[in-house]
């Protein structure tokens, strides 16, 4: 029997995405946002969980994608990110989010290669759920571009292939 | 010869007009000529004013003269000299006006005048050359002058001589020397005493007995000076400085005295008083001459004058008393006459105003008055001729012929077109008979046709009833079903109004279920969303989360379903709410549409209680027709017997009519037709008055009628007892 691996699956301008349920903490309805001054032009601000404070990111501008005003459907994904060695607790906005689903990792395909370089190493790979391509999220790497970090950049998969 | 009163006015206004025009030109020539008169006498008073003027400039001219000899400088001599020109000049001037407007005589006189003029300005002319020598004050002058410094060293020469000798010793001598000297002062002072005689002379003798007694003083002088000197030298004095002194005096005392010698104002004081007076007197006695025969000719101008007015004035007193005279002598006789004819038309006039027509006045002169008579004698004529004619048109004569006289005859006219209208009436009068007799024809007609017309009326009233009946019954029906449509459109009203309430509360509750759905919604998604991360921590539970995670994935499953269905319900109840809301306006404008209805069956109703009254207001008016009828039925009576009153007033008619003769035989031919109308008019009204009490027989039936409408307490139709044919109309 082939090795399966459990996901989030989340939807995003029309596309679906994975990220693998250990890194999952806690999914949040949307909600008020407190924002920070100085802060990236993704970052949104913070939210309090239970005493807790967590950093929101918005998925859409940390992929250059234009935003869009939050729906009904919009959801907070609190997620374990490796940065730097250390785990620490992000929130993540999602146009929705779909289920937890099981991924044959056999399944899983490599980056399609177009012969040249390009923007690709947030990806750990593409599944597949039905007929539609499932976008498996490399969380380590997708933060590593935003903290500039040598180190974090140098071994970054794996804590999450693990 | 005809005399008219025009022509004696004019003969009597021309000669006195004549007489008045003569006054009047005498008077005009004879003012003229006093006019005349007149301004030669203040012309030649002018004359007399300017000769006066002439004496007075002579006067001056005199008076100069004197101022002239008088002058002693030069500056004053000019002056005076100027004066006598200016004199001269106004003088010419004046003589040559006086001249320019004198008559004959007086300019013979006035060249008398001018001939001593110039004689008085010779002399004058030489008074002024002697005058201007002014030798006594040259004289004076030059002595002031010169001679009394020479007099001062002659003086002081004696003096001093006089001194030396006292001096010297008492001698024969001595004494020689002082009387010498003594008499030679004494000659000395006898010079100059003469020298002062010689410069106020008054007359030529006194001025040469001065001159010669003062040569005879200078002589003295000399001769005595040159005596002195055998004194003097005798005495041992020197006699030089007196010598040469006297010889001084005496040589001023010859210039002086050969200045004075002329004598120029003597002389010119002697012309004046001898020659300029005689010369000016001359003068004067021309002018005075003049003005004296000026004043004479004015004095026989004024009596001419006088005589000249006395005579015209005689003239035109006597010339006005005749013009007068004429003018009362014509007048009288014209008044005369016109009074006496006038008074004899007045009296024919009178008696024509009192209407008597008879009086003649006999034509006696030949004038305004006898045309006067002529014409009233005319109109009496005239006036008896259209007498006549009225008198035969009161016989009832209408084939005479009024002429009128002329066309401002009025009253010929008045007459002409009275027998012209007489005839017109009585022929009218005659047509209007017979039209009489043809009226009384129609109107026995008349009166068949109305009595037919009542017959009909009678039954059409009752048609009429019959159709009034079946209309109230309408009318009555009308008006129920009115007052009901009325009820239930008002319930409608209130049902509509009800279930708008009813829809309002339906879509109320609705609402709710929407706002609860929403919470059900709200539940789902929490659920699903719990679900979810259930699933999460049974993944990351790996193995022992399996069983976990089924439960979660059945969780939200049912989850799903729950939301899916509540926004099923959602959607409904909002499609509920529009649907409800929509019945809600629907139901809103319908209430105000039968709001609307019910008034209109409400305005209906009453308008079917209005014709409720209207149909008992007809019934009425039928109850009328039918009296009416009846009054019909006896008025035809009435004119049955007016028919026969008509007929013999015609008669009468006839009769008087035939006084007036239109033409010989007329009368008779038409007396015929119009008894032939008479008595067809009378068989007419017998005619009617049998069709008349005819159908008074058949009303029988009407006081049933009237019975029953007295029994109903109003006017009620008998309809169930009589159909006619044409009942059947009248249907629903």
């Amino acid at each position: 029997m082939a090795e399966t691996a459990q996901y989030l699956t989340l939807g995003l301008a029309g596309e679906t995405f994975g990220m693998a349920i250990r890194n999952v903490r806690e999914i949040l309805d949307m909600r008020p946002i407190s924002r920070l001054p100085h802060a990236p032009e993704f970052m949104l601000g913070m939210i309090d969980v239970r005493g807790t404070g967590y950093p929101i990111l918005d998925l859409r501008l940390k992929l250059d994608l234009p935003p869009v005003p939050p729906t009904e459907a919009t959801r907070i994904i609190i997620l374990d990110v490796p940065v730097a060695g250390r785990v620490v607790g992000i929130g993540f906005v999602a146009d929705c989010v779909y289920e937890v689903t099981d991924i044959e990792e056999s399944s899983l395909e490599q980056i399609p290669d177009v012969g040249g370089k390009w923007k690709s190493d947030y990806i750990a790979g593409i599944g597949r759920k039905g007929d539609r391509f499932v976008i498996i999220f490399d969380l380590a790497r997708l933060m590593a571009g935003t903290d500039v970090s040598a180190d974090a950049a140098a071994n970054p998969s794996n804590d999450l292939a693990a | 010869m005809r005399l008219t009163v025009k022509a004696k006015l004019a003969g009597a206004f021309g000669v006195v007009i004549l007489l008045s025009a003569i006054t009047g030109g005498i008077a005009y020539v004879k003012l003229t000529h006093l006019a005349e008169t007149s301004e030669g006498l203040v012309q030649r008073s002018a004359r007399i004013d300017k000769a006066g003027e002439l004496q007075n400039q002579i006067l001056y001219q005199a008076r100069a003269q004197r101022d002239v000899i008088i002058a002693s400088t030069d500056s004053e001599l000019r002056k005076v000299t100027d004066e006598v020109k200016q004199y001269r000049k106004d003088a010419i001037r004046t003589r040559d006006e006086i001249t320019a407007s004198a008559t004959e005589a007086g300019k013979r006189l006035m060249e008398k005048f001018s001939a001593s003029y110039e004689r008085l300005e010779a002399t004058e002319d030489q008074i002024i050359k002697f005058a201007m020598l002014n030798s006594n004050n040259r004289g004076a002058q030059l002595w002031a002058s010169e001679g009394a410094p020479i007099v001062k060293d002659w003086n002081e020469a004696i003096n001093t001589t006089l001194a030396e000798a006292r001096k010297l010793p008492v001698s024969a001598e001595r004494a020689n020397a002082l009387i010498s000297v003594l008499s030679l002062r004494a000659e000395g002072e006898a010079v100059q005493k003469n020298l002062g005689f010689s410069f106020y002379a008054s007359t030529l003798e006194d001025l040469a007995s001065t001159i010669k007694a003062l040569g005879d003083a200078t002589d003295r002088l000399r001769s005595d000076a040159q005596q002195s000197v055998t004194a003097l030298s005798a005495a041992g004095l020197s006699s030089s400085a007196i010598v040469g002194q006297a010889e001084r005096v005496v040589k001023i005392a010859g210039r002086v005295s050969d200045i004075v010698k002329e004598g120029g104002n003597i002389r010119a004081a002697a012309l004046a008083s001898t020659e300029g007076v005689a010369a000016t007197n001359a003068a004067i006695q021309a002018t005075t001459d003049y003005v004296n025969y000026v004043k004479k000719a004015m004095a026989e101008m004024s009596e001419q004058a006088a005589a000249d007015a006395a005579s015209a004035k005689l003239l035109l007193i006597s010339i006005v008393i005749a013009s007068l005279l004429a003018a009362v002598a014509s007048a009288f006789w014209i008044a005369l006459n016109i009074s006496r004819g006038l008074a004899r038309a007045v009296g024919l006039a009178d008696a024509v105003a009192i209407g008597d027509l008879s009086q003649k006045i006999d034509v006696s002169s030949n004038d305004e008055i006898g045309d006067l008579v002529k014409s009233l004698n005319a109109m009496t004529a005239n006036l008896n001729a259209t007498a006549g004619v009225a008198d035969e048109i009161a016989r009832g004569n209408l084939t005479i012929e009024a002429k009128r006289l002329s066309e401002k005859d009025t009253l010929g006219i008045a007459l002409e077109q009275m027998v012209e209208k007489l005839r017109q009436i009585v022929s009218e009068a005659l047509t209007a008979a017979q039209n009489v007799s043809a009226g009384s024809q129609e109107l026995s007609a008349s009166a068949e046709q109305l009595s037919q017309g009542a017959t009909e009326q009678a039954s059409s009233a009752e048609e009429a009833s019959s159709s009034m009946e079946e209309m109230a019954a309408n009318i009555k029906q009308n008006a129920e079903n009115a007052s009901q449509t009325e009820k239930i459109a008002a319930q409608s009203a209130k049902d509509a109004e009800a279930s708008g309430t009813a829809v309002g509360r339906a879509v109320q509750a609705m609402q709710t279920i929407a706002e609860k759905i929403t919470i059900v919604q709200e539940i789902a998604r929490q659920t699903d969303l719990l679900a979810l991360n259930a699933a999460v921590e049974a993944a990351r539970a790996g193995e022992h989360g399996k069983g976990f995670a089924v439960v979660a994935s059945e969780v939200r499953k049912l989850a799903e379903r729950s939301q899916a269905s509540a926004t099923e319900i959602g959607e409904l109840s909002g499609e509920t709410v529009r649907v409800a809301q929509e019945a809600g306006d629907m139901l809103a404008k319908l209430v105000p549409d039968i709001k609307k209805t019910s008034e209109l069956v409400q305005e209906i109703s009453s308008a079917c209680r209005e014709q409720d009254v209207g149909s008992s207001q007809i019934n009425q008016a039928i109850q009328q027709l039918d009296k009416v009828g009846q009054q019909n039925a006896s008025a035809s009576e009435q004119v049955s017997s007016t028919s026969e009153e008509l007929a013999s007033q015609a008669e009468q008619l006839q009769s008087t009519i035939a006084f007036f003769r239109i033409e010989q035989g007329a009368s008779m031919s038409h007396s015929a037709p119009l008894d032939k109308a008479v008595t067809q008019l009378r068989a007419k009204a017998a005619h009617m008055a049998a069709v008349d009490r005819g159908p008074k027989k058949q009303p029988a039936v009407k006081p049933q009628r009237q019975l029953k409408a007295a029994g109903g307490g109003g006017f009620a139709f008998a309809l169930g007892d009589g159909e006619d044919d044409r009942d059947a109309d009248f249907q629903r």
